[in-house]
């Protein structure tokens, strides 16, 4: 627990640390400021929006010859229409959840970034100013001062977090009232209204399986290689190409239990389908868990075992 | 007959097939400070980072306190303070918040100890600036200070005078012997400066290429010349009549028993004027110099 407190307090005394949050911060200030500017221009008739997309969609299914999922999205998206007509709900511009949606999404994306950065230099750096020596030589075993670098890297991440849902939170509030946007969704066939927070904290605990395995993989290669720019460069790397390489790799059945298929858990998420057809939440969760043992219990042998000569 | 602090137990380490350290024992005991003198490359850093678990040994191993360190490291660790090389600080913090930092890492060091420490070393007006903004003394006064933190037992000091004013080093050579005899502190320096070695150990490790050669204690009837100064010569030259001497600078070295000069002293004061009477320590360095051939670096054998 002091062992935290430390790592704390040197993660604090780094400007870069402070560098972070503000632009965590900025980021969120910043979008509110640019939504409320062009959310004032636009509000006119909805009702004839939402027929001119009826009729447009429809045309669009009778000439085309569409396959099976670009079909089922535009006849969902004439169902929701419909519904709305019928039900007299207007579809919302910006509300306060709709703000803090949209910049949960950006935050888990910054955060992950952030985060990397840290995981990579919290062990990397102690070996490149040779303080690993002065920390190494304290009656504490290794693994608990590892285990104090690791904890204090997800508690920094999480009050990253933390700190763009807040802050969203109150400006939304402020710009745009507390009224909540109807979002609607079509499930087996029927339009349903869904609760606004719990899709918004599914969404938030789904962005964990990226921000996890993010910190998990940085920390491994910031440990091994002792080099915080390799760990983030590899991790960042990884993290952009991934989507990529398992669409490449996808008709191989490898690729379902390789972590990278799984490390975006959004895709399992409501309204969303997975990369890889057959693949589920549950086999994502297990896949991920796996991964992050096998890469925890490396990074701790190896930090166990090292000869310091620093 | 005392109990060993620290046993050193054939230790032996081998990087990459070279045998870099070789079968090394040693014991150290409380109040006794020990100087371990070797030339570049012998392997006293080496040594240095087994005795603190920074590394493994390939076999052998230490046991402090009667704790082995390999398999009881968090109560073996304890008693032992360290300076490995150059001290290196979190250069973007203060002094004292790496004071604080450490002191988190040991049982029962309370803010009044930091105090009391930063003290010792002289560091007080400067300890609330950056260490980034310090000079290389101010850090290896820092680095003292840190290792001094939790009173160890044990105290380990690779190279610690590099970068010491003179007042530093007079200052940190009377620290270290009050320690040793206040509190009983085993000390272990390393350098490889002779005359500090002579000047703050009681007894002194030799290691060449990583195996220690030969442990000598130092005292001054070692040394049994004594270079004397006094006016006028002659009269001088009359009164050392029976001893052997030979000319040396303004007067003249003398193969003197360290007991025979207080008697001789007495003589002498009533006849002549006496400048100077101080031993002549050459011997160690000589000895040094022989036993471990000169300058050159050895070629690890393999
Ligand atoms: N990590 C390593 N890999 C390979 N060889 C090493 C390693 N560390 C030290 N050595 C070798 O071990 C030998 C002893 O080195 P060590 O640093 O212990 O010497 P030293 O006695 O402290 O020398 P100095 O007086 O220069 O500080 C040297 O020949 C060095 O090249
Ligand atoms: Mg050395």
């Amino acid at each position: 627990m002091k062992l935290v407190v430390n790592e704390w307090v040197k993660l604090w005394s780094k400007k870069s640390t402070w560098v972070m949050l503000i632009l965590m911060l900025l980021l969120v200030i910043v979008p509110a400021g640019v939504m409320k500017y062009y959310d004032e221009s636009s509000s006119d008739n909805w009702q004839q929006n939402s027929q001119q997309v009826i009729q447009d969609f429809e045309k669009i299914i009778e000439e085309d010859d569409l396959d099976e999922s670009t079909g089922s999205y535009y006849y969902e998206t004439i169902m929701i229409e419909n519904y709305r007509l019928e039900h007299n709900i207007a579809p919302n511009g910006t509300t306060m959840d709709t703000f803090m949606r949209n910049m949960l999404e950006v935050a888990s994306m910054v955060i992950t970034i952030f985060i990397v950065t840290v995981a990579a230099g919290i062990v990397s750096s102690e070996y490149s100013t040779g303080t690993i020596k002065m920390l190494l030589t304290r009656p504490v075993a290794r693994w608990k001062i590892l285990l104090s670098k690791l904890v204090t890297t997800i508690i920094f991440g999480l009050t990253l977090y933390l700190a763009a849902i807040i802050l969203s939170a109150i400006l939304g509030a402020i710009f745009w009232g507390t009224a909540m946007s109807t979002p609607l969704e079509v499930i087996e066939g029927q339009v349903v209204q869904i609760d606004v927070w719990s899709s918004y904290f599914e969404m938030f605990f789904l962005s964990f399986g990226s921000f996890f395995m993010s910190i998990f993989f940085a920390f491994l290669i910031g440990t091994i290689f002792r080099s915080s720019s390799l760990a983030i460069g590899l991790t960042l790397f990884i993290s952009f190409m991934s989507n990529m390489v398992v669409l490449l790799l996808s008709r191989y059945e490898f690729i379902k239990y390789v972590w990278i298929t799984h490390v975006n858990l959004n895709q399992y998420g409501t309204g969303y389908t997975p990369m890889i057809p057959g693949t589920t939440l549950t086999l994502g969760l297990t896949v991920n868990f796996v991964y992050a043992i096998i890469f925890l219990v490396i990074t701790f042998i190896v930090f166990n075992k090292r000869d310091v000569t620093a | 007959m005392v109990q060993p602090i620290v046993q050193v137990k054939n230790l032996s380490k081998t990087i990459n097939n070279k045998r870099i350290i070789k079968d090394l024992s040693i014991d150290f005991f409380p109040g006794q400070i020990t100087g371990f003198l070797g030339p570049n490359g012998a392997g006293k850093t080496t040594t240095i980072r087994m005795m603190t678990g920074l590394m493994h040994p390939t076999a052998g191993e230490v046991i402090i306190d009667g704790k082995s360190l390999a398999k009881n490291y968090e109560a073996a660790i304890t008693q032992v303070g360290v300076i490995v090389e150059n001290p290196e600080m979190y250069k973007f913090m203060s002094g004292y918040k790496n004071l604080q930092h450490f002191a988190r890492m040991h049982e029962g060091v309370t803010k009044g100890r930091i105090d009391e420490v930063i003290r010792q070393v002289g560091l007080e007006k400067r300890i609330h600036e950056k260490v980034g903004t310090y000079s290389l003394g101010m850090r290896q006064r820092l680095g003292l200070a840190q290792a001094l933190l939790h009173r160890p037992k044990f105290l380990i000091l690779d190279e610690p005078t590099n970068g010491l004013d003179p007042a530093g080093i007079r200052e940190f050579r009377m620290h270290l012997r009050h320690i040793a005899q206040t509190e009983g502190v085993s000390i272990v320096v390393s350098s490889h400066l002779l005359s500090e070695i002579e000047l703050m150990c009681d007894r002194v490790a030799i290691i060449q290429n990583g195996e220690l050669i030969d442990i000598k204690e130092i005292n001054a009837s070692e040394s049994s010349t004594y270079y004397i100064e006094a006016e006028p010569k002659e009269k001088l030259m009359q009164l050392l009549d029976g001893y052997t001497i030979s000319a040396n600078e303004n007067g003249f070295n003398v193969e003197i028993p360290k007991q025979q000069i207080p008697a001789l002293l007495k003589k002498l004061a009533s006849e002549v004027e006496v400048y100077a009477v101080q031993p002549n320590n050459k011997t160690l360095e000589d000895q040094f110099l022989e036993m471990t051939g000169g300058g050159a670096i050895d070629e690890i054998s393999r």
